[in-house]
């Protein structure tokens, strides 16, 4: 199925789990534009076959692209993207607020692995990992 | 399913093998092309020994009598091997070849027919394809049972044309006599015994070279045994086979032999043109023959259940 | 897959106390074994050598008779499954003297009701096998591929594999683990293989039995197993982490790191992070007292009680 392809790519070292590299790298396609609404994404005998991954492994990553809505499941056809996902853009308030905290990190006298840890403290506080 | 193909393997016109008789076939096909090229040479000598082999000896006897036989017999010198050619020792080769041959069943079914086969883990792999282990086993012994006993009974068959037609070309003695009692029925049994030793050898043994080794003992003991021992039939104690030996004169009367050897003057003198000559049958054949067939059978049978019980203890429910 | 979340999943393979001997005097291979693997999964059966993992697979595959205990496979005694069943055993015997297609031919001919041709033809194709080689001059790795297309040939729902990759290399590895994993994808065959490394597993399996000296050890869904184990940091000895279980505990400094199985929520002061399914794995090896968990799904249900 190599029309509207999409080739998972599983490494195995990144520490990240399987299936959260199947959503991510869904969703990385879906931002560049190589997935488009409509499009049919591989089956899972054909993604297995290629990545030696389990096939429950792949379902549950279609299962939670399914649950935020970005594709669909059509009994008997397979899976199909149902809406695009836009990078945020570069000029949004948010970006700019963070700018602004970013600069006064670095007033403060903050480096480089201070702010990342304390980004990545308030990251988790307010977006815990996992599912639960 | 293929319990069918099991079930018919050999007797109509010859239908594609299937299932477990195809594997049997493909598996040991080396060891049939061999059986195949001894039942064609064994085949060829007995023809040889029934047709062209024994006109010079037939010649000797039509006009010397028994001295002409005797004649042939010693013509190439005393060692009286196998090899040395002599029509006399050339008509008991073939019997060897099938004492032989009966021992060779057994090495085979010993080795590779089962101990191979389980020392390697083959046996296992078939068991865990859709197949029971004791159908398995009744593969392995039916088809070789049948090859080997299509066969030796074609031998036997050729054997005995020929024993009828030209026994009469053997010197007296041991020979013809132990020749006349081991051959028939129990020709044929003997082998299916060894291939049942075989087998029961593979099973319990499970590694190639030791059952080999067993399988080939216990079936020289049998044939040991065979020759030695009431009721079967001992080379000395079998009992006499009658000859009956004339001269036949130019009127056509039958008259006792002269015993002129090769002295034509007094054959002239005596009127002799020609000599009949013949092994006389025994009434003590067929009871001997059948007895021994069945105690053959009866512990070829003994040992094939014994090994379907090894099997079943060996193998899950 | 398929199946829906009102019945309860199927069981490909369930033990009841099952116990092997080699011999009557000898140790158990296995050692009262109960433990239940749902259909439909792929599980990894992982542990030393010697911890009766191929003792398992060959009483499942119905060439050992347990000694004591019940093993029952797709819901009959193994001898009766042997049709439902494919068996790859640690040393894949071939036959030597036949031709990579003389092999499959013979899956055909003593699997008549349920031989897949193309299937097993396609696996030998993708190794590119030239079909009248004989088997005696393959490598092992080739070997492994005609022994593995002999078994999914078969169309087996239960596929049991004695160390399968032991002797591939790595592209055919991944090969033949994808083929395997498209036709559990596909067919939903159960797949219950064994390994003494669990990397080379570890993606392929959402399902894992870890034995240990001849007992089950772990067993359960790979996601639960994790989930249910933390490994916590922290001042304090293991006394403190009552009551959680504590499989495996090493004095660090000061503090105290412990592998251990949570009842409740940990503690403040303890900083705690999801095992790696290795450290899972050598911390419950390390450590032969430490109970035995199952999983709900994997509890082997008392005769006679269903769901």
């Amino acid at each position: 199925m190599g029309d509207h392809g999409i080739e998972y790519r599983i490494d195995r070292r990144s520490g990240v789990s399987t299936y959260l590299q199947i959503v991510q790298q869904t969703k990385q396609a879906l931002r560049l534009g190589l997935l488009e609404p409509g499009d049919k994404l591989p089956t899972a005998r054909e993604v297995v076959e290629a990545t030696a991954i389990n096939p429950n492994t792949v379902l549950k990553a279609y299962r939670e692209l399914e649950r935020e809505g970005l594709v669909e499941a059509r009994r008997g056809l397979g899976t199909f993207v149902r809406r695009t996902l836009g990078a945020a853009p570069a000029d949004s308030p948010l970006r700019a607020e963070l700018d602004a905290w970013a600069k006064s990190a670095h007033a403060a006298g903050l480096d480089r692995e201070d702010v990342a840890a304390l980004f990545g403290s308030v990251l988790d506080a307010h977006f815990p990992k996992g599912d639960q | 399913m293929s319990a069918t193909a099991l079930a018919a393997p050999a007797r109509r016109a010859l239908p594609r093998p299937r299932g477990l008789v195809w594997t049997v076939l493909r598996l040991h096909r080396t060891a049939l092309w061999i059986w195949t090229g001894f039942v064609v040479l064994t085949a060829g000598l007995l023809l040889w020994l029934y047709g062209p082999g024994a006109g010079s000896t037939q010649e000797k006897l039509d006009t010397l009598g028994y001295s002409g036989v005797h004649e042939a017999a010693w013509s190439s010198g005393i060692t009286s091997s196998y090899l040395s050619g002599t029509y006399n020792d050339l008509f008991y080769a073939p019997s060897s070849l099938l004492d032989i041959a009966s021992f060779a069943v057994a090495v085979f079914a010993g080795g590779a027919l089962i101990a191979r086969e389980l020392e390697t883990g083959t046996a296992q792999l078939a068991w865990t394809q859709s197949v029971t282990p004791a159908r398995w086993l009744a593969a392995k012994l039916a088809v070789p049972a049948l090859i080997v006993t299509a066969g030796t009974s074609l031998l036997v068959v050729l054997y005995e044309l020929l024993w009828s037609a030209h026994s009469n070309l053997l010197m007296a003695g041991i020979g013809p006599r132990a020749l006349r009692f081991s051959l028939g029925p129990a020709t044929v049994a003997a082998p299916l015994l060894g291939l049942a030793v075989g087998a029961l050898a593979g099973l319990v043994l499970r590694r190639t070279l030791p059952a080999l080794a067993v399988a080939g003992v216990a079936q020289f003991l049998v044939n040991a045994f065979r020759a030695n021992s009431w009721p079967f039939q001992g080379h000395y104690q079998q009992p006499e086979l009658s000859v009956r030996s004339r001269a036949i004169t130019s009127t056509g009367a039958e008259i006792r032999d002269p015993g002129c050897y090769a002295d034509r003057a007094c054959l002239d003198r005596h009127d002799v043109v020609g000599f009949t000559r013949e092994y006389l049958p025994s009434p003590d054949y067929w009871p001997r023959q059948l007895l021994e067939t069945g105690v053959l059978l009866a512990a070829t049978a003994v040992l094939v259940a014994v090994a379907f019980g090894v099997l079943k203890r060996r193998s899950a429910p | 897959m398929s199946s829906t979340s009102t019945t309860p999943p199927a069981v490909a393979v369930e033990a009841h106390g099952l116990t092997l001997r080699y011999g009557r005097r000898s140790a158990a291979a296995l050692d009262d074994c109960s433990f239940r693997l749902p259909t439909g999964r792929v599980s990894a059966l992982v542990g030393p050598n010697g911890a009766g993992k191929s003792t398992l697979l060959a009483t499942a595959a119905g060439l050992l008779r347990p000694t004591s205990g019940t093993l029952t496979v797709l819901g009959t005694a193994p001898a009766e499954a042997r049709e439902r069943i494919a068996y790859l055993s640690q040393d894949k015997p071939l036959h030597p003297q036949l031709t990579v297609a003389e092999t499959l031919r013979m899956g055909a001919e003593l699997n008549p009701a349920r031989w897949d041709a193309a299937h097993a033809a396609a696996i030998v194709e993708q190794g590119s096998l030239d079909p009248k080689a004989r088997v005696r001059g393959l490598s092992g790795g080739q070997r492994t591929r005609v022994a593995l297309a002999l078994a999914l040939g078969k169309r087996p729902e239960l596929l049991l594999l004695d160390e399968p990759m032991a002797d591939l290399d790595p592209l055919a590895r991944h090969e033949l683990l994808g083929t395997l994993m498209a036709d559990a994808a596909e067919h939903g065959t159960t797949v219950l293989m064994s390994s003494h490394i669990v990397a080379e597993l570890a993606d392929a399996c959402d399902h894992l039995l870890l034995l240990g000296g001849g007992r089950i050890r772990l067993g359960g869904g790979i996601d639960d197993l994790l989930h249910a184990h933390s490994v916590v940091t922290g001042r304090g000895t293991p006394a403190d982490l009552a009551p959680h279980t504590v499989v495996e505990s090493r004095v660090t400094g000061r503090g105290l790191t412990a592998l251990i199985r949570r009842d409740g929520p940990v503690g403040a002061g303890w900083e705690t992070s999801e095992p790696s399914l290795e450290e899972l794995l050598l911390a419950h090896l390390r450590s032969p007292s430490a109970p035995a968990l199952l999983t709900p799904g994997t509890t082997a249900t008392p005769a006679g009680v269903t769901a």
